[in-house]
């Protein structure tokens, strides 16, 4: 009885967040009043939620012929996920992306791809997780091109056909691993060895869901979709896809004890982590270089799989810090943003003088994407790495530290042009406002993570048990 | 009887419109001999007595699909004109692929011929189809309509003009 009150209030979290992208929808189309306040809706939406969610028992709950498992791990991820939501919509409303007449659009869009992700982090099955992820992404094609300009389409045209690509792989994947599981839950399809059809399944499966999570080589889309996107929805791409993506690759990969599947993984781990830094190095602009930063990052949540349970603590912890430091990056850009593709590197030339908060709070967040302590960024990449090396795996972490040593080189490049280069002529003073509260938070958050953080290291380990 | 003079009738219009559609050079008139075709297999569909397979083809198939098809053909005026003459090494291998295919066919349809037709054929369908769709999986139908509202959405505020500069 406890449990079915817990489901149904948890539940009500996904009905809010769909009833507010309904009412931006079509409120505002009859009632001229409501008109530009579709923003401040979604906000108060995700904001009520975040306030209200409650922390789920320790049991598993099966809802919906096992389509949605909601638990400890899955409460955990929401309550990211919310957050996540609520500071990208804190962006939107800082400066709409959309035009006026397109707001009601990009709200309910935006509001409807995190329900998407919730319901993909929560799904019991593939065939769910698969639906779930449709509903991720299908809405973020359409916001990388909302704004209607040619990068914006561009992005959006790429980050389409790619994910469409991806998608058939998925599906192809999943009709070859329905022929041979009729159940297709995650506890089905770890039971006994898997044959050549199976594993041709999974890896079909998992080049789909690679996509997502922009694994070298399935990495094209990601330079183009996050420069071309408004840059709240390249933050809402870094931070949320990502997670929904890993969080299923890694239910895929804990399926398998050895053998070719993670023989793969370590190729894409140790790919990405090598190509995605190097391609990093010879980036001009600032979203491009967020994009393959990102890249990177999935490389090294890729080698913290190997860690097992060890490994999975390690990306629970990962997931929220590298989403704060990416969307305090993303924010910092979107403030200086003067043009659709975001400002270049030497943009920030000088920023330390001109607006000092804004530098310091820059330079933390490429700090902790770099892994300097004692910020939260370090402590993520160590606990991703020991969790590898203890089980053995040395050789993919040494790829992986020299790699993040290389990147240190390109974070290091924003903050040497805030630090020690002279202002540009024409600095940009744009009001931080909202942008600012959201900056500040995630400045924050980076930090704090860092000197304590064993609150949300206890939490991760806690929700990680039941994946 | 009647029945399978309907059978009969129907796969007759179905092949004779898959011939004229083979051999149409106009790409709407060819679109139209198609539609011809597939609306006659689902007349075959209902002499079979499957009635929902009928229904599907006609939805999907003579909807959806078609619909798509002279879209895709009103988008793309130019693909009209390009018709480039085949070669000969292309016209005989399109020749030996539809001899490949004839014979494929035809001894798909021996076996076939063998065959015992499955029991209950027409129960299956609609109800087993439903109880699925409302029962089993209901919660990932009602998922899917919620992707494809978001389609939606997308799609027009993708697609609708500019109001303001």
């Amino acid at each position: 009885m406890e449990h079915m009150n817990y489901a149904a209030s948890a539940f009500s979290v996904p009905l809010l967040l769909l009833l507010a992208a309904l009412a931006a929808l079509l409120l505002p189309l009859f009632i001229r009043a409501l008109r530009g306040t579709q923003g401040l809706m979604a906000l108060g939406a995700a904001l009520a939620a975040l306030t209200f969610f409650r922390l789920a028992p320790q049991v598993e709950i099966s809802l919906f012929n096992g389509a949605i498992a909601l638990n400890p791990a899955s409460a955990y991820l929401w309550l990211f996920t919310l957050g996540v939501l609520a500071a990208v919509l804190a962006l939107s409303v800082y400066r709409p992306p959309a035009g006026e007449e397109n707001a009601g659009e990009y709200y309910f869009l935006l509001l409807l791809s995190a329900l998407g992700l919730m319901a993909l982090i929560a799904a019991g099955d593939l065939f769910t997780a698969f639906i779930a992820l449709e509903l991720l992404s299908l809405p973020l094609y359409a916001l990388a091109g909302i704004r209607r300009s040619k990068p914006g389409l561009e992005a959006a045209y790429k980050y389409f056909m790619l994910g469409a690509l991806g998608s058939a792989f998925t599906v192809l994947g999943i009709a070859v691993l329905n022929a041979l599981y009729p159940a297709l839950t995650f506890d089905a399809l770890g039971q006994g060895t898997p044959g050549p059809l199976a594993l041709a399944g999974f890896l079909l499966v998992i080049s789909g869901f690679a996509f997502k999570t922009a694994l070298v080589p399935f990495h094209m889309w990601v330079p183009d979709a996050y420069e071309g996107a408004p840059t709240q929805i390249s933050a809402f791409m870094g931070a949320a896809v990502k997670a929904g993506g890993v969080v299923l690759l890694w239910r895929l990969f804990s399926l398998f004890d050895g053998g070719p599947v993670r023989e793969i993984f370590w190729w894409l781990a140790a790919i990405t982590a090598v190509g995605a830094n190097l391609a990093a190095l010879a980036q001009t602009g600032l979203k491009r270089l967020l994009a393959y930063s990102s890249v990177a990052h999935a490389g090294y949540l890729a080698v913290a799989f190997f860690g097992g349970r060890q490994g999975f603590e390690a990306v629970l912890f990962y997931l929220p810090v590298y989403a704060m430091a990416t969307i305090g990056a993303f924010a910092v850009a979107l403030v200086l943003e003067k043009d659709e593709r975001g400002p270049q590197i030497e943009d920030l030339a000088g920023l330390a003088r001109t607006r000092p908060w804004l530098a310091a709070a820059m330079a933390a967040f490429m700090f902790s994407l770099a892994g300097v302590p004692p910020l939260a960024g370090f402590f993520a990449k160590f606990y991703a790495f020991a969790g590898a090396v203890t089980a053995g795996y040395t050789g993919l972490v040494v790829i992986a530290v020299i790699m993040s040593a290389v990147s240190i080189y390109y974070y290091l490049r924003v903050t040497v042009a805030m630090y020690m280069k002279p202002p540009a002529a024409d600095t940009h003073a744009e009001p931080a406002g909202l942008a600012g509260a959201v900056i500040a938070l995630m400045a924050a958050g980076v930090i704090l993570a860092g000197i304590f953080s064993r609150p949300l290291l206890a939490a991760a380990v806690g929700a990680a048990r039941w994946f | 009887m009647i029945l399978d003079a309907a059978v009969y009738l129907s796969a007759g219009v179905a092949a004779l419109a898959t011939l004229l559609m083979i051999f149409q050079k106009n790409p709407v008139k060819a679109a139209m001999l198609m539609l011809t075709a597939l609306l006659a297999t689902a007349g075959m569909y209902l002499a079979f007595s499957a009635q929902l397979l009928a229904v599907l083809q006609v939805i999907i198939y003579g909807g959806a699909i078609m619909t798509l098809f002279i879209v895709a053909l009103s988008v793309t005026p130019q693909a009209w004109k390009d018709k480039p003459v085949p070669g000969r090494a292309v016209r005989v291998l399109g020749l030996a692929a539809a001899a490949v295919l004839l014979t494929e066919l035809l001894q798909v349809s021996t076996v076939l011929r063998a065959a015992s037709a499955a029991p209950g054929f027409s129960e299956t369908g609609t109800l087993a189809i439903a109880m699925n769709l409302f029962g089993r999986f209901a919660f990932q139908f009602e998922l899917l309509s919620l992707v494809i509202l978001a389609s939606i959405v997308g799609a027009v505020a993708l697609a609708s003009r500019r109001t303001a500069p």
